[in-house]
């Protein structure tokens, strides 16, 4: 039987009084990777903010269970202790704060009252994840995201994810903006992610990142909802079709 | 940090050897100016006297007087209270001691270095905004403290001069030409009322990092006058670090007065409760191709406010100057407020000059990153102020003066190095 970790129930959300995601139904098992495409403004980063627990939008209607229970109420850190973690299209800059003093506060956050994270433990942990990612050590001294490029930001979105190895990780466009190698590294990182006990959403714009990870399903989201759904070939077919054909059949009917 | 306090048993007894000549006088008055002073030389009696007169003639201010509008003074008494000494304890290392630094009391140096003496004195002014109490501070003083780093040295461990108690605290550091120096001036008095003022003198090329650090009890009203004269070529990097204190208002003034002169202006507020903080800032072009750069943040907590007003001048013949200024505040709590006042008077054509000021919550998409890996809102927002501040510190360049520092607003720092 299949384990659920993720499932979306008929989801509708609001910024202000503008609904931006109109009835979305997904379902993502243990051990799996789907892939959520869709063209600009569809709702794509909505929904991974919304999955995070944003403040910003509301939900007017529907559920969120993650492993059985409902999330609604939960506030995005208890969604992170609970494994759920998104990696910004967008991360915030800390100035101040080192990304190394940034992951010991995450770190510690989730091992409240267990035997003290040791210093060499936590550097084994951080070496292994940068050296995956090739990542120079020294990026850990550097303030979090303060200054960085954006393959930089995108790489310690991996980073942490590889650190913190969370059961679902919602990946947002994590591939765009990558040139040709940094975006096969961004792939290895989430091949290294990917396991029998892990779901993953990747949300892309364009196909070129599923040549690297091979998605189990995939889905296509426009205007806010899903409609169409299919295996990785579904991923090739709109490389070359582009969304233009599905939204035009959305038009017609 | 063991080093640099190797001489500070030996300067402290010197300090208690001459405190026993000083006693308190019953009230405030010329004639209590003249026992104080017995035994100087006529031209300090001067200063003296010509100061308190000055005290006398400005008013006691209250929430109309200019400058202090904005303050809150209902809760705070600021009546002068009765001169007690300020004796400084001062760590010199003794390889810098070899090396002709001087660090002795105030009163000690008129009798060894009195034309540096003189020139400080001579040379003071009362602040803009506490006036009336620098003009008291300068006419009752007793002991202080004078630090003296000779031409061409430069000093192989910061010096650390720290006061725990007395009422106007006065300090001097004069830096030869040439000479490189990273000094602090700490405070942790714990009576009603201080009034302090340090006069910095930084010779022609020198580099002198000065920090002043307030960290006084919590039912203080305390009052700094500092002022800083920079010499041509020479650079100074100031850091305020105000964190103590019922109600602090201060005056940081730094006059570039020879050409290519440089200066460093930072300052950190970190307020709680209803401390009120008032800094009042002077970056003062007096010569050709002279910089200053100014970064003054607070963070503010409970009901705890923040005045920040800072003055440009670049006189006239002060051309090429190239001033900033920002005044950057958070807010963590509702009742927290912060006023940020820019000012400036520019007399010369061929400058640039710039400031910014900003108050505001945290910004809310960083809590909001944090949040998303698992951290609460009260690690999330200690993280982001700490970051906040970090800023300031790495601008001082000089951790040995800074790292103290951090224990203040990030305890838990301490267990991690």
């Amino acid at each position: 039987m299949a384990d659920t970790i993720l499932e979306i129930k008929d989801l509708h959300v609001k910024i202000g009084d503008n609904e931006i995601i109109r009835g979305i139904d997904l379902s993502i098992e243990r051990g799996t990777v789907h892939a959520l495409m869709g063209p600009n403004g569809s709702g794509k980063s909505t929904l991974s903010l919304v999955l995070m627990g944003h403040p910003k939008y509301a939900v007017t209607h529907g559920d969120i269970i993650y492993q059985g229970r409902s999330i609604l109420e939960m506030p995005p850190n208890e969604r992170s202790l609970a494994g759920i973690f998104l990696a910004f299209q967008y991360p915030s800059a800390v100035p101040g704060v080192s990304v190394g003093n940034f992951m010991r506060n995450t770190l510690m956050a989730r091992h409240k009252g267990d035997a003290p994270l040791t210093p060499a433990k936590f550097k084994s942990l951080l070496d292994n994840a940068a050296a995956k990612l090739h990542i120079d050590p020294k990026v850990l001294g550097r303030y979090v995201n303060d200054g960085f490029s954006g393959g930089e930001k995108k790489r310690l979105e991996m980073l942490q994810m590889l650190v913190l190895q969370p059961t679902l990780a919602v990946l947002d466009e994590t591939d765009s903006g990558l040139d040709i190698d940094a975006l096969r590294i961004i792939a290895q990182g989430i091949e290294a992610q990917r396991s029998p006990e892990h779901a993953i959403l990747l949300i892309t714009h364009y196909q070129r990142i599923l040549n690297y990870v091979k998605p189990d399903k995939v889905h296509v989201l426009v205007k806010g909802r899903i409609v169409k759904e299919g295996g990785p070939e579904l991923a090739h077919e709109l490389e070359r079709t582009g969304y233009d054909p599905i939204i035009k059949e959305l038009a017609t009917v | 940090m063991a080093s640099s306090t190797r001489s500070e048993a030996q300067h402290r007894s010197d300090a208690q050897n001459h405190s026993a000549g000083l006693s308190s006088p019953a009230q405030l008055d010329s004639a209590a100016i003249d026992a104080l002073t017995a035994g100087e030389p006529a031209w300090l009696r001067d200063i003296r006297h010509g100061a308190f007169g000055r005290f006398e003639a400005i008013g006691q201010p209250t929430d109309r007087t200019e400058g202090w509008r904005r303050l809150e003074l209902a809760h705070a008494n600021v009546t002068p209270v009765l001169p007690e000494p300020s004796q400084f304890e001062v760590s010199v290392s003794n390889a810098d001691r070899k090396k002709g630094v001087v660090a002795m009391p105030i009163a000690d140096a008129l009798a060894s270095h009195e034309p540096l003496v003189r020139e400080a004195l001579l040379h003071a002014r009362s602040g803009r905004t506490v006036g009336k109490y620098s003009a008291l501070a300068e006419a009752v003083w007793q002991h202080g403290a004078f630090i003296h780093v000779p031409e061409g040295v430069e000093l192989s461990e910061p010096i650390f001069a720290t006061v725990r108690a007395g009422t106007y605290p006065r300090f001097i550091a004069v830096i030869g030409k040439n000479a490189r120096a990273a000094i602090a001036e700490s405070h942790h008095e714990s009576g009603r009322f201080v009034s302090g003022l340090s006069d910095i003198i930084v010779g022609e090329n020198a580099h002198l990092t000065y920090a002043h650090i307030q960290q006084c009890g919590p039912q203080t009203v305390v009052f700094s006058h500092q002022h800083a004269r920079i010499a041509g070529g020479a650079k100074l990097v100031t850091l305020n670090f105000g964190a103590g204190a019922s109600l602090a208002k201060s005056d940081v003034e730094v006059e570039l007065l020879g050409r290519g002169a440089e200066s460093d202006m930072l300052g950190l507020v970190f307020a709680r409760g209803g401390q009120q903080f008032d800094y009042h800032t002077l970056q003062g072009h007096r010569a050709t191709d002279t910089r200053s750069d100014l970064l003054f943040k607070s963070a503010l907590d409970g009901h705890a406010h923040s005045v920040y007003t800072g003055v440009i001048v670049i006189e006239k013949g002060a051309q090429r100057s190239d001033a900033y200024q920002a005044n950057r505040n958070l807010l963590l709590a509702e009742g927290a407020r912060a006023d940020t006042e820019p000012k400036l008077e520019i007399e010369a054509d061929d400058v640039r000059c710039t400031h910014g000021a900003t108050v505001g919550p945290i910004d809310a998409d960083q809590l909001f990153y944090l949040a998303s890996r698992g951290m609460d809102r009260e690690i999330a927002s200690r993280l982001i102020v700490e970051g906040f501040f970090q800023d300031v510190l790495d601008k001082v360049g000089d951790e040995r003066l800074t790292r103290p520092l951090q224990k203040t607003f990030a305890p838990h720092l301490e267990q991690e190095s």
